[in-house]
């Protein structure tokens, strides 16, 4: 609010005054101050002054619909950073702006003022942004660590172990330490993931079926064709669900092959798929994050995705397959040492 | 460790071979435990087989001693009375044996086998090709204290896939649910070899005199009942598959296979006459 204040008396002709009236103890929604600005003829304006930590270019309109019945003037919007797009948004809707990077726009009638400036295209900060789902590719990297990943370790030591981001790496910890997934020692380091609900939680987000990309095929020769296929391939595929879950957990016969690939055209060509709508036996599967071709363990001769991948895979197929990832959680349960590393 | 019941069926068969062991080069096994012996376990989760076994014979190459009965009757089995050819073991598991229909003689159902009677095996269209296609295995006892050994020919894929056509072919209108058992076998000789190796031991059945007509029948049945997974066929594999395997993937993969086979130039060729 201040930096606003300052960076408009900057750019003001100094014959210009500016009143501002903070309002200290306003419910949310409120504006934060009401700015009157006065030119050398004397000719005012009210800003109306909403003070934001996130605008979302799909919430400007909410936000100056609440200003608007508040009040008349001209509503103005700072924020720490604003996004081209949010910028768009305010522009169209007649709103005036200011962020702490430099973006600044005001336009007035009476009396008459132009201002408009430039700063940052992208949010510097954009980790101050709390997670909220743990649907995304990166959670997905990071999540992965943390079950496969034995702890302690330091989010940095989790960022250069996964691949992912410091600040990507922060917010998920962040996210599993406040719903109580995992417990850190006091600034220090991450002392214990409680996996197994951590995959749990991921599979509230995630979803196998709609998180990554799929199609289904027939091989009407059955799993064992498929597997001798996949045996002798010499490109990236990893095999989840129930087929490696029944590596180590006995379950009914599996019904479905489900295969990661890089590219499932590619892979439906060299594994001679037919496309099938009804009566597919195959699901071939490009994820939504390369970390499912990571720490893949091998069996007969065909890759598996690790454990961790294949349980969340598993709890979130149809049919049997949460009762499938049950009996796999609970052998991972009694067999840590085997999994984690 | 085999089920006990396949323990058993393979005993009583191993019985039947040694006690026809004289006229072995007129022997050809046939039947389920043909295709087990190619296909194996499979990866179907339906259980192969049945416990019955069937010999196919060729007059041809049967010598006038030992007769058949005699044979069979000193190893104790039991000629059914109402069918010719059907030969009880102990345990209620039965041995056919079976004598293809243009090399059978005159007659309804009993073949005309000369110095062996009219009773000793029955006739059944569709399996010349087995005595065409076919190579020598070597069979063993499934139980481990039976260390009996046998060798006998044994009817390629190609030839017991023509023989299934025909059993499900001709009985069609009547199919219960024991004729589903025979359309996953079909499944299962489709699964077993390449395409274009079984296309290219059709075309050699097709091209014999003795296999020919046979054979061109089978591949109509072929797309008759198997060239849609809606068929007749594929919804019969699809129905003796389930609950154990999803029915639209049987039927599709079925469907799939005929097709291809169907396909190839090697069975679309019309006959050359």
């Amino acid at each position: 609010m201040a930096a606003f204040e300052d960076a408009l008396r900057l750019r003001l002709p100094e014959s210009w005054t500016l009143a501002t009236e903070r309002e200290s103890r306003m419910p949310p929604g409120r504006p934060a101050a009401l700015v009157r600005l006065r030119s050398p003829e004397g000719v005012e304006s009210l800003l109306v002054v909403v003070a934001k930590s996130l605008v979302e270019p799909r919430g400007v309109r909410a936000i100056l619909d609440q200003l608007g019945r508040w009040s008349e003037g001209q509503p103005v919007v700072v924020a720490p950073f604003l996004s081209p797009r949010a910028r768009e948004e305010l522009v169209d809707a007649g709103a005036g702006y200011a962020d702490a990077t430099g973006n600044l726009r005001l336009a007035l009638e009476k009396p008459a003022l132009f201002l408009e400036t430039t700063g940052a295209a992208a949010n510097p900060w954009p980790e101050q942004r709390p997670l909220r789902s743990l649907k995304g590719p990166t959670a997905a990297r990071v999540i992965r660590g943390l079950c496969d990943f034995r702890p302690p370790y330091g989010i940095r030591e989790v960022a250069e172990r996964t691949g992912a981001s410091l600040a990507s790496v922060s917010r998920v910890v962040e996210l599993a330490d406040h719903e109580a997934l995992l417990s850190r020692e006091a600034r220090g380091p991450i002392a214990i993931v409680d996996w197994e609900k951590l995959i749990r939680r991921w599979a509230n987000d995630y979803s196998f079926t709609e998180s990554n990309q799929t199609a289904t095929f027939l091989e009407p020769r059955g799993f064992q064709a498929l597997m001798d296929k996949l045996g002798s391939s010499d490109w990236t595929y990893a095999v989840t669900g129930s087929l490696t879950a029944s590596q180590v957990a006995p379950i009914a016969a599996p019904r479905l092959a489900t295969v990661y690939v890089e590219d499932l055209r590619a892979a439906a060509d060299a594994l001679e798929l037919r496309e099938a709508s009804t009566g597919a036996n195959v699901l071939l599967v490009e994820p939504l994050d390369s970390v499912a071709f990571e720490r893949t363990w091998e069996a007969g001769g065909i890759t598996l995705a690790a454990l961790s991948q294949v349980a969340a895979d598993l709890l979130t197929s149809p049919g049997r397959g949460s009762a499938e990832a049950d009996q796999l959680l609970k052998w991972m349960r009694g067999n840590e040492d085997a999994w984690r590393a | 460790m085999p089920d006990a019941v396949y323990v058993l069926a393979r005993r009583i068969l191993l019985d039947a071979l040694q006690a026809l062991g004289d006229q072995r080069d007129a022997l050809v096994l046939v039947g389920a435990q043909a295709i087990y012996l190619h296909t194996g376990d499979g990866d179907l989760a339906v259980a192969p087989y049945t416990t019955d076994g069937d010999i196919a014979l060729d007059p041809s190459e049967l010598s006038d001693a030992p007769k058949l009965e005699e044979a069979m009757r000193a190893a104790g089995f039991v000629l059914d009375l109402q069918q010719p050819g059907v030969w009880l073991a102990s345990e209620g598991v039965t041995i056919d044996l079976l004598v293809p229909e243009a090399v059978g003689g005159a007659g309804r159902r009993g073949a005309r086998l000369g110095e062996h009677g009219n009773r000793a095996a029955r006739k059944a269209r569709g399996l010349e090709a087995t005595l065409v296609d076919n190579e020598p295995m070597e069979i063993t006892a499934l139980a481990a204290d039976d260390e009996r050994l046998c060798q006998i020919a044994v009817a390629g894929p190609a030839a017991l896939l023509v023989a299934k056509l025909h059993k499900l072919g001709e009985r069609e209108e009547a199919s219960g649910r024991s004729d589903d058992k025979d359309a996953l076998d079909v499944l299962r000789l489709l699964r077993a070899s390449p395409t274009q190796t079984l296309a290219g031991r059709l075309s050699m059945l097709r091209d014999n005199p003795r296999s020919g007509a046979v054979t061109v029948e089978a591949m109509d049945y072929l797309r008759a009942l198997f060239a849609e997974p809606t068929a007749p066929g594929s919804q019969m594999a699809a129905r003796a598959a389930t609950p154990l395997e999803d029915a639209d993937v049987v039927a599709a993969s079925s469907a799939a296979l005929a097709t291809d086979l169907l396909n190839t130039g090697e069975v679309r060729q019309p006959q050359a006459r």
